[in-house]
């Protein structure tokens, strides 16, 4: 009886540290997805929740879209607008199964959608920020505007949804490929 | 005594809940910190704005500052370099990458490429030079100065990885006083097809010794003569001694056959001006779906691997330890007590 009422006393202790283990841990995988809100003083931007369909080997090549959502912050209080591109290089691969690299030229920029408010000074339609007149979608072996802010605009946070698409080509080996996105906010002439 | 016995245990208990405890959380955040992406700043010292702007004579020579901050919750090895300025596609500013060879005005800054372990909140001074070469021409030139974090933060899952790099680029503009000679330069029309998008676009240089920000028309016909597409375009900066492409996505991809785009561009602070009659071009039966086939036959997983990431290999295994000195602080329970109770037994 006394064993039993040790357990009962352990027990809710024990249960409540595990519980709090996995409910304080498990949330570390979705973590990476999570684009950190900014601090103050300077710009900043980077991408977060890249996803891509799953990929399957083909005798043909296969379109794989995805989204992914760019943030973008000017904390500086300058008013003096700015501008973000993203590049992608070739998706190198890694496997046992001798694959070769898949070119830049095949991810493409499919849709840049129009920003959206997260905080600060609001969008203004013609200040910005904003996507430019000229689509920015196409191939990002080329850097890419994918949004600007004009000058006395984009003193805030603001998040842009983008489409993304990697072509793999036919036959592509098993394996994992792996490519590098430079995301540049800029201040220039 | 079953009072006694509570009250020894519940220090050790109370030890080891709170372990277990700081070291659930503990995982969590170093994972999270290891993570996110750098956010460093780049800052002009001793100027107004977010870049340099810069007159100076040919020959003349220059000392600037420049802080690089780390403005994030944890420290960064960050890299910063000068790089050479190109337009972007559509204009635009555009930094070279780093580890690409410097080759235009850049070589004019005395900053040399270095790494730096910054601490939240620090910021590390740079004093660098700029030296305008003797017989440089008047004009308008530009270089750049970039920031990133050396090591690139994982985004993505699944067997398509991507590492990020963020930077943050300023210009070092430089304007070397003299007469203007604005000019635009429109060059060969061409298509592409991709993601399921007909592009056309034009080359477009600027040979002259002024900045432009070109706007215009693009027109595409089709073999009749009869225009099937017509935009409006605005390019961002097309810089002095530069040249880059203006591309438009087509809002329906062309079928085979033979077209022609014309393109009328000007640039209203300069009146600078130019104009490609229409140029022909021809969409190929394989071109218009850019190589892209059906359905594929057969299809066999490319593979299951996690994205080759540092926070993928890393947060199962922290998570993995947490649980592990959860258990481990269970059979240490369940061990004293069955010690006790014998214990208890003999003081009895």
């Amino acid at each position: 009886m006394l064993i039993d009422h040790r357990i009962q006393r352990i027990l809710p202790s024990v249960v409540a540290a595990m519980l709090a283990t996995m409910m304080l841990a498990l949330p570390v995988v979705a973590a990476n997805q999570v684009t950190q809100v900014l601090a103050a003083g300077t710009r900043s931007a980077s991408i977060a929740n890249l996803t891509l369909g799953g990929m399957n080997t083909s005798h043909s090549a296969q379109a794989n879209a995805g989204t992914m959502t760019l943030t973008a912050d000017d904390s500086t209080g300058s008013n003096l607008g700015w501008n973000v591109t993203i590049l992608s290089s070739a998706f190198v691969y890694s496997g046992a199964n001798g694959g070769t690299d898949i070119p830049a030229a095949n991810f493409s920029l499919t849709s840049a959608a129009a920003p959206a408010h997260t905080a600060g000074q609001a969008i203004d339609a013609t200040g910005g920020p904003k996507v430019p007149v000229i689509s920015p979608v196409g191939t990002l072996d080329s850097a890419r505007k994918t949004t600007q802010a004009l000058i006395t605009f984009g003193n805030g946070t603001y998040t842009q949804a983008l489409g993304v698409s990697l072509t793999i080509p036919a036959d592509s080996a098993a394996g994992t490929y792996t490519g590098t996105l430079t995301t540049t906010i800029s201040a220039a002439p | 005594m079953a009072f006694k016995f509570v009250s020894r245990r519940s220090p050790f208990l109370a030890g080891a809940s709170v372990l277990v405890i700081l070291a659930s959380i503990w995982a969590p955040m170093s994972v999270q910190a290891a993570n996110e992406p750098a956010r460093l700043g780049l800052t002009p010292i001793g100027q107004d704005g977010l870049f340099f702007e810069l007159t100076m004579a040919a020959g003349q020579a220059q000392q600037l500052s420049v802080e690089v901050g780390n403005f994030g919750p944890a420290e960064v090895r960050a890299r910063t370099y000068a790089a050479d300025v190109y337009s972007i596609v559509n204009g635009g500013f555009g930094a070279a990458l780093f580890g690409a060879q410097a080759s235009g005005t850049s070589r004019w800054l005395d900053y040399q490429t270095r790494e730096l372990t910054l601490k939240p909140g620090h910021g590390s001074r740079i004093d660098f030079r700029v030296r305008v070469p003797k017989g440089i021409p008047p004009g308008q030139y530009v270089a750049s100065l970039v920031a990133e974090s050396v090591k690139p933060a994982p985004s993505g899952a699944g067997s398509v990885a991507i590492n990020q790099v963020n930077r943050v680029a300023i210009a070092v503009a430089i304007r070397i006083p003299g007469p203007s000679h604005p000019l635009i330069e429109i060059g060969a029309v061409s298509y592409k097809f991709a993601a399921g998008t007909s592009f056309v676009s034009f080359a477009v240089a600027n040979p002259g010794n002024v900045h432009l920000k070109p706007t215009g028309e693009l027109i595409v016909r089709d073999s009749a003569q009869t225009e099937i597409f017509r935009s409006a375009v605005a390019m961002d900066s097309v810089y002095a001694g530069t040249a880059t492409r203006l591309e438009t996505a087509l809002s329906r991809p062309l079928g085979p056959g033979v077209y022609c785009a014309e393109l009328r561009l000007r640039d209203t602070a300069t009146q600078s001006r130019a104009a490609a009659p229409c140029q022909s071009f021809t969409v190929t039966a394989g071109a218009e779906t850019g190589g892209l086939g059906g359905a594929g036959s057969a299809a066999t997983p490319v593979s299951q691997a996690p994205i080759a990431a540092d926070a993928g290999r890393l947060a199962l295994p922290l998570t993995l330890v947490a649980l592990l000195l959860a258990l481990a602080g269970l059979l240490l329970l369940l061990a004293r007590r069955r010690r006790e109770p014998a214990e208890t037994q003999e003081g009895r």
